[in-house]
């Protein structure tokens, strides 16, 4: 029985990947919005509408749908970030604030009241900053200084001056961009020399049984708990079809190195068999 | 897709010819870089070691020395072991040279050799004395300590090469096992000798290298005595009612 539906939805999966092949011949660039293909100003608007559509609901979904564990890989990534006294955060995609609550939490902790670390949030998207600000008033972040939202393309930071920055954080945020390679270019642009470049991301999970277990998960079982969660069941559908469009772990940190990163080790984390990773690069 | 992938490279950087030509050049250059600097960081966080010990913060220190954002401290995940095994490795080199640099080393005898090199390499470690307890606690935890025990490999093979030791023999792994032990004791001795120019810890380090005597040995007694050893486990382990 989990056999036969492994295969129908791994069947199915293949089919819909193959239509974009199909249709690449046309003229205008295309790129891909989840399995479907779209010509490449029409994603981010879809993207666009996909995060309206899910925003007051965002974080209680992805409590839903990971089972709580996309807590604890946020809480890894600040760890790992490791952040120092004075470190200027810029969080892009990170309308809600998830990281960059973390983000402050963690230097108070350390830190103490002396801590002179802040964070920018920026976020493509008004309906996920509006989350994000109402959050702050309620965890009285809002009046500290430390903390400022900003509507930005993650592609064209151009609010953000060059090397400007220690730490450069984009969370479930790079797989819907348009020009991933285009994003990779900014973060190395805003970052100051010896900043540190933060990815955390879904990836590609190696192991085959694990694997069919987290495919029939996500196509079947996600799509319905959006439905009934939030109410969106396409939007869902697209999260789960994005990630599997996502380049997998070591193609991804290959693009990080050509943009001229510096990788430590092989360049990345896995988290849970691989079903998120945490990337990094140094700018050196 | 080709025509992205065209229009995306040539809209980053105009073609040119001699990054083309000797593209693989340039790369091994380049990485090249990114390690000097990663050097540079290391070097001048070893400087700010007295201070702030063994530690990320020092790290971090050798990166804003370097104008640098202490972010780049993170290219280091196991932080302060990572700093010490820096200054092992270097230690190790500078031993090496400076051995063979020793007046009438030529002349020497072997034990004379091995114990000039125990002493220029604990001398090195003078300016870290009292943070290097710190250094071995974090170099002994179970991330570090295969780190640990590699360097300290290739630290008495490198005496025992200068030396002018070309064993091939059982004898290979004696000669090192014993002087790991050697300069491991010793070396904690030192961290604790407070006597004026450490004359103690040279007193310390005479004894030991004449309990082993491992020098003028022959292999053939070396193998008994480990044989000796061996036998004297299994008839601990034995009696104890572990082997059956």
């Amino acid at each position: 029985m989990l056999l036969r539906q492994t295969t129908r939805a791994l069947r199915a999966a293949s089919q819909l990947r193959l239509s974009p092949i199909v249709r690449m011949q046309s003229n205008e660039a295309t790129t891909h919005f989840g399995f479907k293909t779209v010509k490449e100003e029409e994603k981010e608007q879809l993207v666009g509408s996909v995060f309206r559509n899910v925003a007051s609901k965002y974080d209680v979904m992805n409590d839903f749908m990971s089972a709580g564990v996309h807590r604890l890989w946020k809480d890894h990534l600040i760890s790992v970030l490791n952040p120092s006294k004075e470190t200027k955060l810029l969080d892009v995609a990170g309308g809600t604030g998830d990281i960059a609550f973390r983000f402050l939490d963690h230097c108070k902790k350390a830190y103490g009241a002396d801590s002179e670390a802040s964070v920018t949030v920026v976020d493509i998207n008004p309906a996920m900053l509006e989350v994000g600000m109402q959050r702050s008033k309620a965890m009285g972040y809002s009046d500290s200084g430390k903390i400022s939202f900003q509507e930005g393309n993650a592609e064209n930071l151009s609010n953000i001056p060059d090397a400007s920055v220690d730490a450069y954080t984009i969370a479930f945020g790079i797989r819907n961009c348009t020009h991933v390679d285009r994003v990779v270019a900014e973060a190395y642009r805003v970052l100051k020399p010896g900043g540190r470049f933060t990815v955390l991301e879904f990836g590609q999970v190696e192991n085959p049984l694990v694997k069919g277990i987290y495919d029939i998960y996500s196509f079947q079982v996600i799509p319905k708990l959006g439905q009934v969660v939030a109410g969106d069941a396409e939007s869902y559908q697209y999260l789960v079809e994005s990630i599997r469009k996502f380049p997998p772990q070591p193609k991804f940190a290959q693009m990080i190195k050509d943009a001229g990163f510096t990788l430590v080790g092989k360049g990345w984390e896995d988290l849970t068999f691989g079903v998120a990773a945490i990337h990094t690069g140094f700018k050196l | 897709m080709i025509r992205r992938a065209f229009t995306s490279t040539t809209s980053i950087k105009p073609p040119d010819v001699s990054q083309i030509v000797f593209s693989s050049v340039r790369e091994g250059v380049k990485d090249a870089g990114s390690d000097d600097v990663r050097n540079r960081i290391l070097k001048s966080a070893l400087a700010s070691v007295p201070q702030l010990g063994f530690t990320t913060a020092a790290l971090r220190h050798g990166c804003t020395s370097l104008g640098l954002s202490p972010m780049a401290a993170g290219a280091w995940p196991r932080g302060g072991a990572e700093l010490a095994e820096y200054f092992v490795t270097n230690a190790t080199k500078e031993t090496a040279t400076q051995m063979r640099t020793l007046n009438n080393f030529e002349s020497m005898r072997v034990p004379q050799k091995i114990k000039a090199g125990v002493l220029i390499r604990l001398g090195l470690l003078k300016p870290y004395l009292h943070q290097w307890p710190d250094a071995l606690a974090l170099m002994a935890m179970p991330q570090n300590a295969p780190h640990s025990l590699h360097n300290l490999g290739l630290l008495v093979d490198e005496i025992w090469h200068v030396t002018g030791d070309r064993s091939t023999d059982m004898n290979w792994y004696s000669k090192r096992m014993l002087l790991a032990g050697v300069y491991t004791s010793t070396e904690l001795f030192m961290t604790q000798d407070k006597s004026p120019n450490f004359t103690e810890t040279e007193k310390f380090l005479d004894r030991r290298l004449n309990d082993v005597a491992f020098v003028g040995r022959t292999s053939a007694e070396v193998g008994q005595m480990l044989e000796f050893g061996i036998k004297s486990a299994l008839g601990v382990a034995a009696s104890k009612g572990w082997l059956k």
